[in-house]
C-alpha cells in the first residue's frame, strides 16, 4: 500500500486511527501501550502483506529471527566469542535475505557475463522495502552486540519497530536506539498531532502535486530518441527528474514523520533542502540522512573511518560510496553513481579543498548543482550508455539547441518548475518564517487544508480512465 | 484522542502567552477539519449507491470485489478493492474538474492527451504519419478502385481542428501539417488518373477567413454539419450529380437543404477525456428538404430497418454525434425513391455518418461500409450491386491509425 492511494487515505488510516486511539481495556500506562503496539505491528502487517501478500512471510521470519538473535546475544553477556560469533551469523543471514531477493538476478548476470555461462533463474518480483527494513534490523542486532541498547524482550514492540508502516516502503530508516524509549513510552498531544497533519499534507502534496506531475515531463521528454533529443529539451528533462526525485522521495519522508507523530513517534528528518547545498558533502548532509548516517555508523567507523590516514580513509570512503550505490539497486548504473559520488567528495577533500574554499558561494552553488544532475543522470538511465548519450544531448550533441517540443513543455511547465523550485531551496520556507504567530498559523492551515483537497483531486483523476471510441 | 490528554495540554500552556491557546484553537481546528474529511469521505462512500455506468468516461464502474483466498494470495482482491474504491468515489466528476482547473491555473493545457485551446476549443493531438502504412492503404485504395473501370470514384479526406484551427492551441504547441500530410496521400492516389478529390483545407481555410462557421465541434473530434455540407457542395459539382425523379414536386428544380438545431448541450468524446466541461455545441442536421419517407435504412447485421437516417433517442445520451446514422455500424444499405441510375458505395469513418442524409436525393441505392467493422467480403458487396460511384471519406486522424481499410479492400 502507498500513502498516496484512496485505500490507504479513506480505509486503513481512518480505522487505524479508531483501533489505535480506542480507549484501552486498562487504565494502567504500560497495557494500554502494549494494546497501542498490538494494533501498530498488526496494521503495518497488513499494510505491507496489501502489496506483498507472500512476502510478509519473509518480514515474519526477519522478525522472529531476530528477535530471538537479540536476546541470545545479550544472554551471553560473558563470552565474547559466543556473542561474535552470534552476532555474524545474524548479520550473514539478514544480508543473505537481501541479497538473495534483491541482488541474486543481478550477481548471476554479472557471473554469466564474465564467465560467459548462461545460469537461467526466475527474475524474482522486487520485495518492497526490505532494503529499509534490513538496515534497521542491523542497526538493532549490532547495537545489542555493542551493549548500546537492550535487547527488545516483547515481540509485539519489536515487530512494530521493524514493520512500522509509515516508514517502511521507504524510510527514513530508523536506528532501534533513536527509537528504542519511544515503543515503551509516548505520547500524542494536540499540537504533536496538528503538526503530523501538517507534515503528512506536505508530504503528500510534495508527492501527487508535485512529483507526479513533474515526472510526467520527464517521462514525454525521455520516451523519444534521447540520442536526438535538444539541449533545451536534455536539460530539461534532467531537470524535472532533479525534481521529480528529491519531491518523491523526500514526500514519502514527510509523510512518515508526519504519520509517526500522529502516533507519538518522533523520526529522524531524513532531508534538509539538499537543494540549497554548497558542496558535495554538504549536499550529502542533507540527502536521505537516515542513510548516510547509518553507513557512516556501522560501516564507515567501524572500518577505521578517518583514524587511520588518508590512504585508508579514501579505500573506506569508497567501500561506503560503492556500497551505498549498490544498495539504491541492482545494477551497475546505480554502483557507478555511487562511485562518482565517493570520488568528488575525495577529490573535494583532498584536492580542490583551497580551490573551491576561495569561490563565491554562487559558483559553489552552482557547480554543486550540475554534479547533482549529472549524478541523477546516472541514478535515472537504464543502461550507462543511455546515461552518457542523455549527457551527449545535454552539451549539444543531440542536434539542436531548441525544438518545438521543448518550447511547448518549457512554456506549459515553465511556472511549476518555478515554484518547485523555490519550494526546494527553501524560499518558501524563509518567507513564511518573515512571520510568526497566530494570523501565520492559520494561513497555513487553510493553506494546507486547500493542498490535501487538490491532493485528492489529483489521486482520484489518476484513475479517470475514460473509454471512448475515440478515433471512431 | 483522549480528551484528558487535551486537557494536560491547555492546562500546561495556560500560563503561556494568549497566542499559545489560540494557536492551540487552530490545531484542534485542522485536526478536527482533517478527521471529517477522511472519516466523512469514508463515510459517504458507505452511506452512498454505487453507480453501474460513469456517463462521462462511458464505461462500467468497478462493483465490491468479492472476497477470496486465492484474491488475496496473488494480491488481485487488493486491486480490485482499490479500482472500486476509487471509481465510486463520491464526487468523483466533481474533484476531477477541480484538478483540471488547478493545471490550468498554473498554465498546464494537457489532460489525458487533449490540448485545451483558446475560446474553449478541445483539440485531439495528431496520429503519427508512417510512411507505409500510407503506401499501404493507398496502394489498396488504387488497386480496388482500378478494378472498377467505369465507375466514378472519389476520395474525401477531411484535416482535424488542429490543423484548422492552428491559431486557437495552447501557446508554442506545434502540430504537423496536415495539409501537406494530405497532398502527399492524394498524390499517391493519383496513380489511379480517374480517381477525384476535394482540396478540403483550402476550402476550409477560405472559410474560416470569410466566414465564423465553426467547422469542428470545439468538445468532440468531428467536423460539424456545416463543414460536411461544403465539402458536400463541391463533390456534387466534381460529380456531376443531378436529381432525377419526381419525389420533389417540381421535377426540375435542385433539393434544397435545411439545416435544423438538434441539440445546444453537446459535450464530445474530447469534453469528455480532458475532463473539461464548461463548454457545450450545438448540434445541427442537414436534410435534403421533405425528404422525409423517402428512403428506408437497413441494417443488415442487426436487421433492423428505419425510415431515417437520424437517431433522436442518442440525444438523450452522452454522444449527441449518435443522432447521425446512430453510430457506427459494418453495413448500412440505404434505398431511396430516387429514380436515379446512380448506386453509391460510400467507404468512410464517423466523419461520414452527417453527410449521409445530403446524399440522398442522388442515388437510388447507398452502401454504407465501415471497414473497421466489416466481416463480410467487400468483393461480394461489389458484385452484388452494381455501383457506379465509389466515395472513401476519412478524416485523416483516424486514416493514418487505421489498418482495416487496406485490410478490406484487399479481401
Amino acid at each position: 500500500m502507498v500513502f498516496s492511494s484512496a485505500v490507504f487515505l479513506f480505509v486503513f488510516f481512518p480505522l487505524m486511527l479508531v483501533l489505535y486511539f480506542l480507549p484501552g481495556f486498562s487504565k494502567n500506562p504500560e497495557k494500554d501501550m502494549a494494546k497501542k503496539n498490538l494494533v501498530l505491528c498488526l496494521a503495518s502487517l497488513i499494510f505491507y502483506a496489501w502489496g506483498e501478500p507472500v512476502y510478509i512471510v519473509l518480514m515474519l521470519i526477519s522478525i522472529f529471527f531476530n528477535y530471538n538473535l537479540g536476546i541470545d546475544i545479550e544472554n551471553h553477556k560473558n563470552s565474547r566469542k559466543k556473542r561474535k560469533s552470534l552476532l555474524i551469523f545474524g548479520v550473514a543471514f539478514n544480508l543473505f535475505m537481501l541479497g538473495f531477493f534483491k541482488y541474486s538476478g543481478f550477481i548471476v548476470d554479472n557471473i554469466n557475463a564474465v564467465t560467459g555461462n548462461e545460469i537461467e533463474y526466475e527474475g524474482l518480483p522486487l520485495h518492497v522495502g526490505i532494503s529499509f527494513y534490513t538496515f534497521q534490523i542491523l542497526s538493532y542486532v549490532i547495537d545489542v552486540y555493542k551493549g548500546e541498547v537492550k535487547a527488545q524482550k516483547n515481540i509485539v514492540a519489536f515487530g512494530a519497530y521493524i514493520s512500522m508502516f509509515p516508514q517502511l516502503i521507504a524510510g527514513p530508516i530508523v536506528q532501534y536506539s533513536d527509537i528504542e524509549k519511544q515503543l515503551t513510552s509516548r505520547t500524542v498531544t494536540i499540537e504533536k498531532f496538528y503538526e503530523g497533519i501538517i507534515y503528512f499534507i506536505r508530504g503528500l502534496g510534495k508527492k501527487v502535486l508535485f512529483a507526479n506531475t513533474i515526472g510526467a515531463v520527464y517521462s514525454q521528454v525521455i520516451a523519444g530518441d534521447i540520442a536526438s533529443l535538444s539541449v533545451v529539451s536534455a536539460w530539461l528533462a534532467v531537470i524535472c527528474y532533479t525534481l521529480q526525485i528529491y519531491f518523491d522521495f523526500s514526500g514519502y519522508s514527510d509523510m512518515a514523520v508526519g504519520l509517526g507523530k500522529m502516533f507519538g513517534f518522533e523520526f529522524v528528518q531524513n532531508f534538509n533542502f539538499p537543494y540549497k547545498a554548497t558542496s558535495i558533502k554538504d549536499f550529502w548532509s542533507r540527502w536521505h540522512i537516515s542513510l548516510s548516517s547509518w553507513f557512516r555508523d556501522y560501516v564507515y567507523i567501524p572500518l577505521g573511518g578517518n583514524r587511520k590516514g588518508t590512504k585508508r580513509t579514501i579505500i573506506n570512503t569508497m567501500i561506503v560510496w560503492s556500497l551505498t550505490g549498490l544498495w539504491h539497486g541492482a545494477a551497475w548504473n546505480f554502483i557507478a553513481w555511487g562511485i562518482f559520488y565517493g570520488v568528488l567528495l575525495i577529490l573535494e577533500k583532498y584536492v580542490l579543498k583551497d580551490f573551491l574554499e576561495k569561490l563565491p558561494t554562487a559558483v559553489k552553488y552552482m557547480g554543486t548543482m550540475i554534479v547533482v544532475m549529472i549524478g541523477w543522470v546516472f541514478f535515472s538511465s537504464a543502461s550507462m550508455g543511455d546515461a552518457l548519450t542523455l549527457i551527449g544531448s545535454m552539451t549539444g550533441l543531440g542536434g539542436s539547441f531548441i525544438d518545438s517540443q521543448a518550447k511547448y513543455l518549457l512554456s506549459e511547465n515553465v511556472f511549476l518548475i518555478l515554484v518547485m523550485s523555490l519550494s526546494a531551496t527553501g524560499v518558501f520556507d524563509f518567507v513564511s518564517n518573515v512571520r510568526t504567530g497566530r494570523t501565520k498559523k492559520i494561513c497555513e492551515s487553510v493553506l494546507y487544508l486547500a493542498i490535501f483537497t487538490l491532493c485528492i483531486a489529483y489521486l482520484i483523476s489518476e484513475t479517470y480512465n475514460p473509454f471512448l471510441y475515440f478515433r471512431f | 484522542m483522549s480528551s484528558d490528554k487535551y486537557d494536560n495540554t491547555n492546562s500546561e500552556r495556560s500560563q503561556e502567552s494568549s497566542y499559545t491557546e489560540k494557536g492551540a484553537m487552530v490545531a484542534v481546528a485542522v485536526i478536527l477539519i482533517f478527521l471529517m474529511s477522511i472519516f466523512g469521505i469514508a463515510g459517504l462512500h458507505i452511506l452512498t449507491d454505487d453507480k453501474d455506468f460513469s456517463e462521462s468516461e462511458n464505461r462500467v464502474l468497478a462493483d465490491m470485489p468479492g472476497l477470496t483466498l486465492s484474491g488475496i494470495f496473488d494480491g488481485s482482491f487488493m486491486k480490485d478493492f482499490e479500482s472500486y474504491l476509487t471509481d465510486q468515489f463520491p464526487l468523483r466528476d466533481k474533484l476531477i474538474s477541480l484538478k483540471t482547473y488547478a493545471d490550468r491555473v498554473v498554465g498546464r493545457d494537457e489532460e489525458n492527451g487533449v490540448y485545451i485551446g483558446k475560446d474553449d476549443f478541445l483539440f485531439d493531438s495528431q496520429s503519427e504519419y508512417n510512411e507505409t502504412q500510407v503506401n499501404e492503404i493507398t496502394d489498396a485504395v488504387v488497386k480496388f478502385t482500378k478494378s472498377n473501370k467505369n465507375v466514378k470514384r472519389a476520395f474525401l479526406l477531411a484535416p482535424n481542428s488542429s490543423y484548422i484551427y492552428a491559431d486557437k492551441l495552447p501557446r508554442h504547441l506545434e502540430m504537423a501539417n496536415q495539409r501537406d500530410q494530405i497532398r502527399d496521400i492524394y498524390k499517391l492516389l493519383k496513380k489511379d488518373s480517374k480517381m477525384t478529390w476535394v482540396n478540403i483545407c483550402s476550402l476550409f481555410e477560405r472559410s474560416v477567413k470569410e466566414s465564423d462557421t465553426l467547422l469542428y465541434y470545439k468538445t468532440d473530434h468531428h467536423w460539424t454539419t456545416r463543414a460536411a455540407k461544403k465539402v458536400f457542395n463541391v463533390l456534387k459539382d466534381k460529380w456531376g450529380l443531378t436529381k432525377t425523379g419526381s419525389i420533389y414536386e417540381s421535377a426540375e428544380a435542385e433539393p434544397k437543404y435545411s439545416f435544423y438545431t438538434v441539440s445546444t448541450t453537446f459535450q464530445g468524446t474530447l469534453s469528455s477525456t480532458a475532463g473539461v466541461h464548461d463548454t457545450y455545441d450545438n448540434v445541427e442536421i442537414c436534410m435534403p428538404e421533405k425528404s422525409k419517407g423517402t428512403y428506408v435504412v437497413n441494417f443488415e447485421s442487426s436487421s433492423q430497418k428505419t425510415s431515417s437516417l437520424f437517431f433522436n433517442e442518442k440525444l438523450e445520451h452522452k454522444n449527441h454525434y449518435e443522432v447521425f446514422l446512430g453510430g457506427n455500424y459494418d453495413k448500412v444499405i440505404i434505398t431511396t425513391v430516387s429514380e436515379s441510375p446512380n448506386t453509391l458505395l460510400l467507404i468512410k469513418d464517423s466523419y461520414a455518418n452527417c453527410m449521409i442524409p445530403m446524399l440522398t436525393p442522388y442515388f437510388s441505392k447507398i452502401v454504407v461500409i465501415d471497414p473497421r467493422y466489416l466481416t463480410d467480403s467487400l468483393d461480394s458487396i461489389v458484385k452484388e450491386n452494381d455501383f457506379t460511384h465509389i466515395l472513401f471519406l476519412y478524416n485523416l486522424n483516424t486514416l493514418l491509425e487505421d489498418t482495416s481499410l487496406a485490410q478490406c479492400l484487399a479481401s
